[in-house]
């Protein structure tokens, strides 16, 4: 857990000013971003290099019989599997995104360390089912 | 990621100094920094591609063309997708590290849900960009957004609005190359500039 | 106190000196990267710049005779020449204003400064001095292929 989020007070401006100690000048910042663009954007020209980005299947050619949806959708494209279309593709996408909207809400009434779970529960079943579909044929 | 001088504009967006608790990696991992560096590059290599892309019956000819005989269109397009989807994961990782951090509790809620709503529209931007392709799968993929507009109550004029009347491509690229292009990343940068005065504003661990 | 400061300012400027260093060599870094794709982008922007127009018509709808004819939306013209279909590239060789063919002066006109051309393409009236450009056209299969001429 990252404490100096959380835990440091709100000042105002001029209060912090006057602890000068704890502060260093913009530099130090700009030299570790500039570092981390580089190795982003390595990162980006890597996979633009390395993995060919495919293109469909022309609407000209025969139909496909297999339609994969973009990784993005596969977690709703698992649910609309299974279960009526008005709940996976409606009810709980919404509901979650509700949730997350009210997290500050929940951890006022719940407390830390149970709204983190929460989101934690949720977040990892959606990538869960993400990778789901992804990984079934 | 700006240039620092002292008379500049971007010098007077960020502050002289900062607190030493903002250059520890693990206080942010970069990952907001990271989406809005992905943002650039979409940016750039999105008005890169206008030049060619044709929405409509011919965004599959247009993309193929850009894609295979144009020079470098190959390596822009790439770009482009790669950008993308580092963008969607990198916000959905900065969510979570908002989160674990506790930097989503009340004095800056807002700013949590402007994120939020950030995370949304990045997704649906990827989705619609992959519609743009004008191919039979994203055919495919489109049709189920529209089935599933259509599915609630006076949703066939959402579905019409969002993607255009069906074609014999299971629905035109015309629609979502509007919201692609213009009006979704439009509300994306304005609601980023929000988000990052906002930051400034609560202050938050790493000041912009 | 101030003596004290002082020394303090130093250490700092120490220090971010090879900070300085990093941060230049990150900006030029970025510079030498976006001059970098500066010739790729340009070779992008101009795939298509010595791409010549091109126009297909059915012959059957578009019976030719001595007067000079338009295929819809573009800008050839065919007529019926001695030695087979002839082409006109109904250009205006003084700044590149669509000229039309008026078959009772039996002259090409152009709209922007007046110019004239005769029913050959040679300049009659300024400030045109050079003749229209003719092109290239085939019958193939039942179409007329029409083409810009290099």
């Amino acid at each position: 857990m990252d404490p100096t989020e959380s835990d440091r007070p709100q000042v105002p401006l001029k209060a912090k000013e006057r602890a000068p100690k704890e502060r260093v000048p913009l530099i130090e910042l700009q030299v570790r971003e500039y570092i981390s663009t580089f190795l982003w954007l390595s990162l980006l020209f890597g996979l633009t290099a390395g993995v060919e980005v495919p293109l469909d299947t022309s609407p000209k050619a025969a139909a496909v019989s297999l339609s994969k949806a973009p990784w993005v959708f596969g977690s709703i494209q698992y649910l609309l599997q299974r279960w009526p279309a008005w709940l996976s593709g409606w009810v709980l996408p919404l509901l979650s995104m509700a949730v997350l909207l009210t997290l500050p809400w929940w951890s006022e009434k719940l407390g830390g360390r149970l709204t983190w779970i929460i989101f934690l529960i949720l977040s990892l079943v959606w990538v869960g089912l993400t990778f789901l579909y992804m990984l079934m044929g | 990621m700006g240039k620092q001088g002292n008379n500049s504009f971007m010098g007077h967006i960020r502050p002289r100094q900062i607190m030493t608790g903002a250059l520890r990696l693990r206080a942010t991992f970069c990952l907001g920094g990271f989406s809005f560096l992905a943002f650039l590059v979409l940016t750039i290599t999105g008005v890169l591609l206008l030049f060619f892309y044709q929405p409509g019956v011919e965004a599959f000819v247009s993309l193929s063309e850009l894609n295979s005989v144009l020079p470098y269109g190959g390596v822009i397009r790439s770009l482009h997708f790669w950008a993308a989807q580092m963008m969607v994961i990198s916000v959905f990782l900065h969510m979570v590290r908002v989160v674990w951090s506790k930097a989503y509790r009340p004095l800056r809620e807002l700013n949590w849900i402007t994120g939020v709503v950030l995370f949304v529209l990045t997704v649906i931007l990827d989705y619609s960009g992959y519609l743009l392709r004008g191919g039979q799968e994203s055919g495919a993929a489109a049709t189920i957004g529209q089935a599933l507009f259509t599915s609630l109550p006076g949703g066939q004029a959402l579905a019409t609005i969002f993607f255009g009347q069906p074609s014999s491509f299971n629905g035109s690229t015309l629609n979502m190359y509007a919201w692609h292009v213009f009006i979704l990343p439009g509300v994306l940068g304005f609601l980023q500039m929000f988000h990052f005065w906002r930051i400034r504003r609560d202050g938050g661990v790493r000041p912009l | 106190m101030v003596l004290l400061k002082g020394v303090d300012l130093l250490t700092t400027e120490q220090t971010l000196y090879s900070r300085r260093q990093v941060l230049s060599l990150g900006r030029k870094t970025l510079l030498v990267l976006g001059l970098g794709c500066l010739y790729p982008v340009s070779r992008y922007l101009r795939a298509k710049e010595n791409q010549l127009a091109k126009a297909r018509v059915a012959s059957h709808e578009m019976p030719l005779n001595l007067h000079w004819q338009r295929i819809g939306q573009t800008r050839f013209w065919l007529r019926q020449g001695d030695e087979g279909v002839e082409g006109m590239w109904a250009t205006c060789t003084h700044l590149g204003c669509e000229v039309s063919y008026d078959p009772e002066q039996v002259q090409w006109l152009c709209p922007c400064h007046g110019s004239r051309f005769n029913q050959e393409g040679q300049p009659l009236e300024g400030p045109a001095v050079s003749p229209l450009a003719r092109a290239e056209v085939r019958e193939k299969e039942g179409f007329y292929l029409a083409s810009q001429k290099m």
